[in-house]
């Protein structure tokens, strides 16, 4: 059992999916009065995955990677927070950006305490490129669906640029954080039975935004690889502008068509990376 | 007479007890001819015993010779200097997943008690700091050999240790238990006076 649980795969694949599907559909299927705070089983499905991948963070966290597992709970209680009180866009937008700043600062705390550097301008970027990301996904959506099913998508392809930066504990969490998204929304595909309220897409948005941080501070990704992907970010938009509608319409075929014009938006990040990175540092074991 | 001379005593004594007690002497590591070793052994995957080394390493030992518990030893690590002798290995090493070297650059050592046993050896105890932790960890240390350089005369020294600590103590639990939890840490100086 405990070689099981020790399997990457299983942590951060298996576990998070399962374990997000079970709590979604125990909350958003049974009864409706609940269904809104479905969306949380991501926040924490992600976080009984990091338990079991790299156990109970310290207190206080001293490693920017013990940091993940707190910003992770704090964004988890911000969304129960925004769907107890039904808090607004606008509310909801500030609230979440709040967090990220907060927490890039936190992660990036032992940079930039030092003077001026690009660190600081990292920052400031994870800062812009988070808000965009949280304009994509909390924006009023046609189908709430939409911008969850672009946000897994980088979320796993966010995995695979931190396992080209040689760091498989952010590939893992990155790789987490899909499969939790995965877990909740494969209960919708092909038939929605749960609704994805602003939680759902807001929390991974703030945990994808401090993986973001943990990796441009602390590993030889290259900030500006991250930030191809944001595009991907509006590929339901992008979608619905070039596709025809009624493809979109269908429940079966929508996410599909989604997740493959999030891939090919995603796809100059990954092969910028591989190109920068010539071949994945963690490849073939050694 | 005998006043004066009392006054004199008085003084010396208290002159005498301020001064301190025979000065250990400074010890630098030889880092200009990089005499010294600073590795790790671990174990890989249940299999083989993998070893790493840090290339870059300072430090000092206040070693005094009639009284070696009360020398003192500091060392400084730099963490991004990790070489395992394969570039992928030293890139997933020095991550956030392991030695996190991009956070935490520095690996410190600093003595805080040392018993000494027969024939040059000791345990040396001090606070060991990696990836922002600091543990208590203790050293089985030898003396090898202080005298003169047989070519230049100068006065060194050179000491051994090896130590065991567990990573996870040290909040570095990625890839536990495939990958061990012991570590075996391996420190050989040489050192010249300063």
């Amino acid at each position: 059992m405990t070689d099981l649980f020790a399997n990457p795969a299983i942590q951060s694949c298996v576990l998070p999916f399962i374990l997000a599907l079970c709590m979604a559909a125990a909350v958003g299927v049974s009864k409706a009065s609940t269904a809104r705070y479905a969306g949380l089983a991501v926040a924490l499905s992600f976080l009984v995955a990091y338990g079991i991948t790299f156990g109970l963070p310290p207190f206080p966290a001293n490693t920017s990677g013990q940091k993940i597992a707190y910003i992770a709970a704090l964004a988890a209680v911000l969304g129960l927070s925004i769907e107890h009180w039904r808090t607004r866009f606008a509310r909801q937008f500030a609230l979440a950006l709040g967090l990220v700043c907060v927490a890039t600062v936190w992660i990036g705390w032992r940079k930039l305490a030092a003077a001026p550097t690009n660190d600081h301008l990292f920052a400031l970027s994870i800062i812009a490129g988070a808000a965009l990301a949280l304009f994509a996904t909390l924006r009023p959506p046609k189908d709430a669906n939409d911008p969850a099913v672009a946000l897994l998508v980088v979320c796993l392809s966010f995995a695979v640029l931190a396992f080209l930066g040689a760091s498989a504990s952010i590939a893992q969490n990155a790789a987490a954080l899909g499969a939790a998204l995965g877990g909740v929304l494969i209960l919708n595909w092909p038939r929605r039975r749960v609704g994805l309220s602003a939680s759902a897409r807001l929390v991974p948005v703030v945990i994808l935004a401090a993986l973001a941080a943990q990796t441009v501070f602390f590993t030889k990704v290259p900030a500006w690889a991250l930030a191809l992907l944001l595009p991907a970010f509006f590929a339901d938009r992008l979608a619905f502008r070039w596709l025809p509608a009624d493809g979109l319409r269908s429940a079966l075929v929508r996410p599909m068509i989604l997740v493959l014009s999030a891939s090919l938006l995603v796809t100059p990040a990954l092969a910028a990376a591989w190109y920068v990175s010539s071949s994945s540092a963690l490849e073939g074991g050694y | 007479m005998n006043r004066i001379a009392s006054y004199f005593l008085g003084a010396f004594l208290v002159i005498s007890s301020a001064l301190p007690a025979a000065a250990a002497d400074v010890y630098a590591l030889d880092t200009g001819g990089r005499h010294y070793y600073a590795g790790f052994e671990i174990s890989h995957l249940g299999f083989s015993i993998m070893h790493g080394r840090f290339d870059d390493v300072d430090g000092t030992i206040e070693y005094d010779a009639a009284n070696p518990s009360a020398s003192k030893v500091t060392v400084k690590i730099d963490a991004t200097s990790l070489n395992t002798n394969h570039a992928k290995r030293d890139a997933h090493l020095s991550s956030p997943d392991f030695f996190n070297t991009a956070e935490f650059p520095e690996i410190t050592f600093v003595s805080t008690k040392i018993e000494p046993g027969a024939d040059g050896m000791a345990k040396v105890t001090g606070d060991l700091t990696m990836v922002g932790v600091t543990k208590s960890v203790t050293l089985d240390t030898r003396t090898i050999k202080v005298g003169a350089h047989p070519f230049n005369k100068s006065p060194i020294a050179a000491w051994s240790a090896r130590g065991t600590i567990k990573r996870s103590d040290f909040g570095i639990n990625y890839g536990l238990p495939i990958i061990g939890d012991d570590v075996t840490l391996v420190l050989d100086v040489e050192a010249l006076k300063q």
